[in-house]
């Protein structure tokens, strides 16, 4: 028993003092997805939409969504998309306190030609 | 495992009447597959299991015209597939259980998924459907949509009754404790030793067979990395072999090594997960808290290679999606050198606490004629004295090219199990080194053209819990037109409540811990 306490006692404190301070995920880990509304054009393509299987992203009447309650972080939309639109971040502090602020809408670029917006 | 699977397909047709004319199918030099009327299912069965064979899985499969019952056996050299074919509107065939008993839950799950029956089965009750599934619909028939769940109101479970002076039951889950998933162990005790144990499993049944073939095959990927969690690699990788060997096409060799990396670390933070596990159902607090940071950075080593902490997303049909340049082999190294370093420490105190040694010697004993009777598999087969391991005995990935150490142990009990694990976790270290150090340069993937029409395959691992089997068919359209698993989890559990018996209530958590299994993967 002593030589448990021993081994506690040399190892120290491991814990970290988060989330007061800020715990950064490795630089390759998958985490929150982002889409530029500058490069995404719902109204013309929905390859993200098609490769995702858990539905998370879903075009429809040229509006992208994408539901985070959903996403399973895999990745198959940023291989699909075309014009690379879409990014993943190491962010993995994806709770919120309402359910609706999980999900992005962007609207395509609409008859003026006014650029997307986001909504919702 | 003594004959070879051309041995044993001669024997098979020249033993038995009626099978002369059996016609045979060898897509692959280690899988063949032997047509069998069912009426001979069961006298084929354990006529190859006398000859050595062990059968390692029961899966249904409804191709419309008929129901058909894939039986599948291992021997030394490859796999055995004895196919029956019923009539779907009466589909019932003599029973395996009665004279190979590993089959008894395999064939309650085929009755209940697809309303084939065992007849003269000698424990019929439903296994996986419970009493709220409505009357008789079979979810694994192509008929049946996963949108619709029919449920009964006001049914009740009876368990079966154990009686006497002073019994009562204490019913464990199925909503437990710490993040242990849903089950639960109906213990009947007259004071503190165990009479018997009601496991009831299948709380959590998904569909997950349903979910493939709705998914095209590139994301069902996904669907076999969430199977179980715990076992993300090992799921994945026995359905991508699965996959890629029925379109012809090989992973390449770098590819092969990154698998068997991955493979590894997956095994180290389960193995590593149940010594933590054992110390916190003995409240060794301090072993807990070392045993869980050595998990902790096993999970941060593996979000640093491949960017997920349970390394999802590495498996691709035909390779994996990310590379291990140099940089990301030394790191890799210099990591898992240092949680040996530290393993070692740990495991040393571990093992000469008496209070472990107290809790894990004799508890839990499975006697190596149960395991082999009720085909356990994994680190349960190897801690009562059986030598499967599938990296050896069936190699894929690059565990050909590796030293790949078989850990077994006698005595059958949960500390046999457990050094069992301790072996194999110093292995791992060793593995990965070795295949850091000789990994050759190359493609991550291989391409494919259109897939050929309507091929069937089998693809396995050995997961960190115990052999994994995948079965897939592939339609006319290249989808999956059937995809099945066996888990190592299901195999164990249809006889854990077999080690239960002249143990106390407290033995409990630590032969549970010692079997290492995942409800997910049982579960499906």
């Amino acid at each position: 028993m002593f030589a448990w306490i021993w081994r506690g006692l040399r190892t120290g404190i491991v814990t970290t003092r988060y989330p007061s301070a800020a715990e950064a995920m490795p630089s390759a880990y998958r985490g929150r997805i982002v889409i530029d509304l500058n490069r995404c054009d719902p109204a013309a393509c929905r390859a993200c939409a098609d490769a995702c299987l858990p539905r998370a992203i879903v075009v429809q009447r040229g509006t992208v969504r994408l539901d985070l309650g959903q996403c399973i972080t895999c990745g198959l939309c940023l291989d699909a998309c075309p014009t690379g639109a879409l990014t993943m971040t190491n962010d993995f502090e994806l709770a919120v306190r309402r359910r609706e602020d999980l999900i992005t809408q962007i609207r395509g670029v609409d008859h003026d030609g006014n650029a997307p917006t986001p909504t919702g | 495992m003594t004959s070879s699977i051309d041995t044993l397909g001669a024997g098979l047709l020249a033993g038995l009447a009626g099978l002369r004319a059996a016609k045979v199918d060898e897509p692959r030099s280690d899988e063949r597959y032997v047509s069998v009327p069912a009426d001979l299912l069961a006298r084929s069965c354990a006529h190859l299991a006398a000859e050595g064979a062990r059968l390692i899985a029961i899966f249904g499969d409804d191709l419309g015209a008929s129901l058909r019952i894939n039986t599948v056996l291992a021997a030394a050299g490859g796999l055995l597939v004895l196919q029956a074919d019923l009539d779907p509107a009466d589909p019932r065939y003599p029973a395996i259980t009665p004279s190979l008993p590993v089959a008894h839950w395999d064939e309650r799950a085929l009755r209940d998924l697809f309303g084939i029956v065992p007849e003269g089965h000698p424990w019929p009750e439903p296994l996986i459907l419970h009493e709220e599934w409505a009357g008789d619909i079979q979810p694994l028939r192509a008929s049946f949509s996963r949108h619709t769940v029919p449920l009964a109101d006001g049914a009740v479970w009876r368990p079966p009754a154990v009686e006497g002076e002073g019994v009562f039951e204490i019913p464990y889950g199925p909503v437990r404790s710490g993040v242990f998933e849903s089950a639960l162990f109906l213990v009947r005790t007259a004071g503190e030793d165990i009479l018997a144990m009601t496991p009831r499993m299948f709380y959590k049944h998904r569909g997950i067979e349903k979910l493939f073939i709705e998914a095209p095959l590139e994301q069902a990927v996904l669907v076999a990395e969430h199977a179980s969690g715990v076992a993300a690699v090992a799921h994945s990788l026995a359905f991508c072999q699965a996959v890629e060997r029925a379109l012809g096409i090989e992973a390449p060799s770098r590819a092969a090594y990154i698998r068997t990396i991955c493979a590894e670390l997956e095994r180290l933070h389960n193995h590593i997960d149940s010594l933590m596990r054992q110390c916190e159902t003995a409240s060794l607090g301090v072993g807990q808290a070392q045993f869980a940071m050595l998990k902790e950075r096993v999970l941060r080593l593996n979000a640093e290679l491949v960017g997920n902490r349970f390394l999802r997303g590495v498996n691709r049909i035909g390779g994996v999606r990310y590379d291990l340049d140099p940089n990301r082999r030394r790191l890799l190294v210099e990591a898992v050198n240092g949680i040996e370093h530290d393993f070692r420490k740990v495991v040393s105190l571990f093992l000469a606490t008496a209070s472990m040694r107290d809790r894990l010697i004799t508890t839990g004993r499975l006697s190596s004629e149960i395991a082999q009777t009720f085909g356990a598999v994994g680190p349960v087969a190897r801690g009562s004295g059986l030598e499967f391991d599938t990296r050896l005995d069936r190699p894929y990935a690059a565990y050909g090219q590796v030293e790949v150490i078989r850990q077994t142990q006698q005595a059958g009990d949960a500390m046999a199990r457990t050094r069992v694990r301790i072996g194999e976790i110093y292995n791992s270290f060793s593995i990965i080194r070795q295949a850091a150090a000789h990994m050759p340069d190359g493609l991550l993937v291989a391409s494919w053209a259109e897939a050929p029409a309507g091929p069937h395959a089998l693809g396995w691992t050995e997961a960190p819990q115990g052999e994994l089997l995948y079965a897939v068919r592939l339609g006319d359209d290249g989808r999956l037109a059937r995809c099945a698993y066996r888990s190592p989890s299901f195999r164990n559990w249809s006889f854990y409540e077999r080690t239960m018996p002249r143990n106390v209530l407290t033995d409990v958590g630590f032969i549970e811990h010692s079997f290492g299994l995942s409800q997910a993967g049982c579960d499906g």
